[in-house]
């Protein structure tokens, strides 16, 4: 769980005395020096430094409006925390406190945190940041959680007494801003839950979370995915999502995206993209599959020849049950494919049979691939159109069909995912 | 043997590539079909009663026009993979982008005031009060759109575009009555050698206003607009042009072949009436009138037909308006806007189509006579603002080269498209010109 009571993740340090504050109680209170009565402006932010596992609190920062530079009040100069005020200490030499400056790793909970969408891996949601609940202890301040119930939405607007449901916390421990240059660059942040678990994710919930937010959101959730995570997800986005993410597609992320695909699903992906966009995708791939791609996507009607993929495992029959594992073990990983062992005559590929590997896992080790075979094997014609590939699937619920031409050579594959769209 | 496996072979293919073609049917024919709008069928009643078959050679006409400045809707959405307010803010910047999409709105939703009038009309025939004809209605319309799937709606909408049909028996019967002196070879002069000269006389400006109005009807903003984001909503693509022409020119045929048997069987019925021609001004009221210019029961079904007609057209014009409104709307507000989403996933899309008809209906309940030939004045001048536009833009796009690569509209495309636009400037502002001003032509 990612939600928890405020106290059970409180750094241990925090000992009896310790405060908890919300942020948007802070927020607009009076800053004083040495007195309540000697105000010199109101807390318009708070900067932190982002540290593990919870951020510091750098200092204040007190703005003036237009016209009037802003002040920085550091930390260490902060008294205490009143109900009515903060109290500071004087700032030293002059009267007044230095006007920020931003530093790398630094953020502003006002300017950065608030109101940002989270997105809640556990809940699958979108969330938004309502408030930042912060622990005051030996005068440090620290970050401990960020609000997203609908709580601190209201407290935000000055209704905090209207508890309608309970509060919902999530630990700064769970929460990671996608990249630290997001965080400090002005113009933009967006936060996510720790990027490692990102890709652990099934890629037709991220695409489901992809089309939920903005698009610079969409483009940082989607440049911390590995290619091949990224290459599933953009698949399974709707057309919409898809044309918005792979229009801010820097082309080497592009590529190697692209190249974890099939050319059916290269295909796929394009038939949803504008005409400009299509063409520049084309160019980074190599020569001969754009070659395939183009006529697949110039073509109504799909033959199993132009579906066929390389992505998959042949072997001569006298191989034994051994070496056959072997040689797969020696495959993996790059090889995803393989289910099925294509039994082919050597040298000219004429297919024989084919071996399940969960019958190839079980068989004795001697065994040749021969007296394992299913045979004659269920094959697509490689004239065959998409239509009749379909119905193929519906009736033997293979994942993979092996394609033959005329002579029963094996061609290659065509897997049930290129052709469901 | 061999070539009879051979010849089922190629049966199997023509039928794939049949249902391939059935299949990618759609936008062009509901964007014309719902062109023949209550409106539309309104024009084409007072021209047939007005002019008997001596108006019938424009529309011969009006299907190259409709089919070339439609025919490109194709090519943009199935290019570009976006809507056309999309691509007016794309490449001509906000400031044309919301003055297309603002006047868009404005004219669209003044345009479906129209659709339930002439629905509610349509229905009193029947004698079914208004306010359970816009309920009835509201519920229809929002039940076709909310099912998820952009080919639901399609597959339904095409449905209501058969009814569009009913004029066709409906002319058959009018020639029945027997009024016209050569029967069918007057209705073929027609085409070829109007003349004015016999019969009723009209004013030259009565003539010209019925002349725009008919092609005013057959070429609108918001078929632009519809069209293109049904293209792209349906996820055409760049192998699909070539359907997607067909189905536009098939709906070209279908929009102006209706409107033709519409004025066939008006024309038929009151203008050549024995009696003298008799008048009538609306859709509704021709429905009504029917009886008595049709003998027994013939009468009766003509108006059964006309009214079924004119509800059905409502119908559609309401139906097809509303989504180019809320596809616009939401391409531009950047809401999730498709028909292939669920309310939950696109709730503004259909909120947005939810309120344009309720407040719509509820305008046309509660306005008098006199707002509502307000709005219909209004929506013509309304018109003349955007057309001109939305046709310019439309041709500007289409020759942008680093957009629509290959596709870009070719040089006879361009003479082609670019006559059709000025033309239909010229004679739209005439037209707004004239509603505004009645005594401008006279």
């Amino acid at each position: 769980m990612m939600t928890s009571t405020p106290a059970a993740h409180a750094p241990a340090q925090a000992g009896a005395d310790y405060q908890l504050l919300f942020f948007s109680e802070l927020l607009d209170r009076a800053v004083s020096v040495t007195r309540a009565e000697l105000k010199i402006g109101k807390l318009t932010d708070l900067v932190f430094r982002l540290a593990e596992p919870f951020p510091e609190a750098m200092g204040i920062f007190i703005g003036h409006g237009w016209g009037t530079p802003s002040e920085f009040v550091p930390w260490e100069r902060v008294v205490r925390v009143d109900a009515e005020a903060i109290i500071v200490l004087p700032p030293e030499g002059g009267d007044r406190y230095p006007p920020f400056v931003d530093q790398p790793g630094w953020i502003l909970l006002n300017e950065h945190l608030m109101g940002r969408t989270i997105l809640d891996m556990d809940g699958r949601r979108v969330e938004v940041v309502n408030d930042v609940h912060l622990l005051q202890s030996h005068g440090r301040l620290i970050l401990a959680h960020v609000d997203v119930s609908f709580n601190g939405f209201l407290r935000k607007w000055g209704f905090g007494f209207l508890r309608i449901r309970p509060d919902r916390f999530i630990s700064w421990k769970y929460v990671q801003p996608l990249s630290i240059e997001d965080v400090t660059s002005s113009d933009k942040v967006s936060l996510s839950l720790a990027r490692a678990q990102m890709n652990e994710l099934p890629s037709e919930d991220l695409a489901d979370a992809l089309e939920e937010v903005s698009g610079e959101e969409q483009e940082a959730i989607f440049s911390v995915l590995d290619a091949e995570k990224a290459a599933e997800t953009l698949l399974e986005a709707e057309p919409r999502a898809q044309r918005q993410i792979v229009e801010d597609l820097p082309p080497d992320r592009a590529r190697s995206i692209l190249s974890e695909m099939t050319v059916a699903q290269i295909a796929d992906l394009l038939s949803a993209l504008p005409w400009d966009d299509r063409i520049d995708l084309l160019a980074l791939l190599p020569t001969d599959q754009a070659e395939r791609v183009r006529h697949l996507l110039g073509t109504s009607e799909a033959s199993a020849g132009s579906l066929v993929s390389n992505n998959y495992v042949s072997m001569p029959k006298q191989t034994t049950a051994a070496e056959a594992l072997a040689r797969l073990r020696s495959l993996a990983p790059d090889h995803d494919a393989v289910t099925y062992i294509y039994v082919v005559t050597e040298p000219d590929t004429v297919l024989l049979g084919v071996v399940d590997l969960r019958e190839l896992v079980l068989a004795t080790e001697s065994t040749t691939l021969e007296e394992l075979m299913a045979s004659p094997p269920v094959t697509a014609d490689s004239e065959l159109g998409k239509e009749d590939l379909v119905d193929l699937f519906a009736k033997y619920h293979y994942r993979l069909l092996p394609v033959v031409d005329a002579g029963d050579r094996l061609l290659g594959v065509v897997g049930y995912k290129d052709i469901m769209r | 043997m061999y070539w009879i496996s051979k010849l089922i072979h190629w049966l199997s293919r023509l039928k794939r590539r049949w249902l391939i073609l059935l299949a990618v049917i759609g936008p062009g024919v509901i964007t014309m079909v719902a062109d023949n709008d209550a409106g539309g069928i309104s024009t084409y009643a007072q021209t047939g009663a007005k002019t008997g078959f001596n108006m019938l050679w424009a529309f011969i006409l009006l299907v190259p026009m409709a089919y070339f400045i439609q025919e490109m809707t194709v090519r943009l959405g199935a290019v570009t993979k976006r809507g056309h307010a999309e691509a007016i803010f794309d490449a001509f910047g906000p400031v044309w982008g919301w003055f297309s999409v603002f006047d868009l709105a404005l004219i669209n939703w003044l345009t479906l005031v129209t659709e339930y009038i002439g629905m509610t009309q349509a229905m009193l025939v029947f004698g079914v009060p208004g306010w359970i004809t816009f309920i009835a209605v509201t519920a229809l319309l929002m039940g076709i759109v909310i099912t998820g799937k952009y080919w639901t709606f399609e597959r339904i909408t095409l449905f209501f575009c058969l009814f569009n049909m009913v004029y066709i028996p409906a002319a058959f019967w009018a020639m029945k009555t027997g009024n016209v002196h050569d029967g069918w070879m007057a209705v073929g002069r027609g085409f070829y050698s109007p003349d004015f000269s016999s019969g009723p006389s009209l004013g030259s400006a009565a003539l010209l206003t019925l002349i725009m109005a008919n092609i005013g009807t057959t070429i609108t903003p918001w078929q632009i607009f519809f069209q293109q984001s049904a293209v792209v909503d349906k996820g055409m693509d760049i192998k699909d042009i070539k359907y997607g022409k067909i189905d536009t020119l098939v709906g070209a045929l279908l929009t102006c072949g209706v409107a033709a048997f519409i004025i066939i069987a008006t024309a038929a019925v009151f203008y050549y009436h024995p009696g003298g021609q008799i008048v009538v001004e609306s859709a509704a009221e021709t429905a009504v009138k029917m009886p008595e210019v049709m003998a027994g029961h013939w009468g009766l079904w003509a108006k059964a037909l006309f009214a079924i007609g004119l509800f059905d057209a409502g119908l559609l014009g309401a139906l097809c308006i509303s989504l180019a409104t809320s596809w616009a709307l939401g391409e531009v507000f950047g809401w999730a806007h498709s028909l292939n989403k669920s309310v939950r996933e696109a709730p503004w899309f259909y909120v947005a189509y939810l309120l344009m008809l309720l407040s719509a209906g509820v305008v046309s309940l509660v306005a008098s006579t006199r707002v509502q030939d307000a709005i219909t004045i209004f929506v013509q001048v309304v018109a003349v603002t955007l057309l001109p536009a939305a046709l310019v833009f439309l041709i500007l796009l289409l020759n942008d080269k680093p957009l629509m690569g290959e596709h870009v509209n070719t040089r006879g495309q361009n003479v082609a498209n670019w006559s059709i636009t000025a033309f239909v400037i010229v004679v739209s502002t005439a037209f707004g010109l004239s509603v505004l001003f009645p005594t401008l032509f006279g």
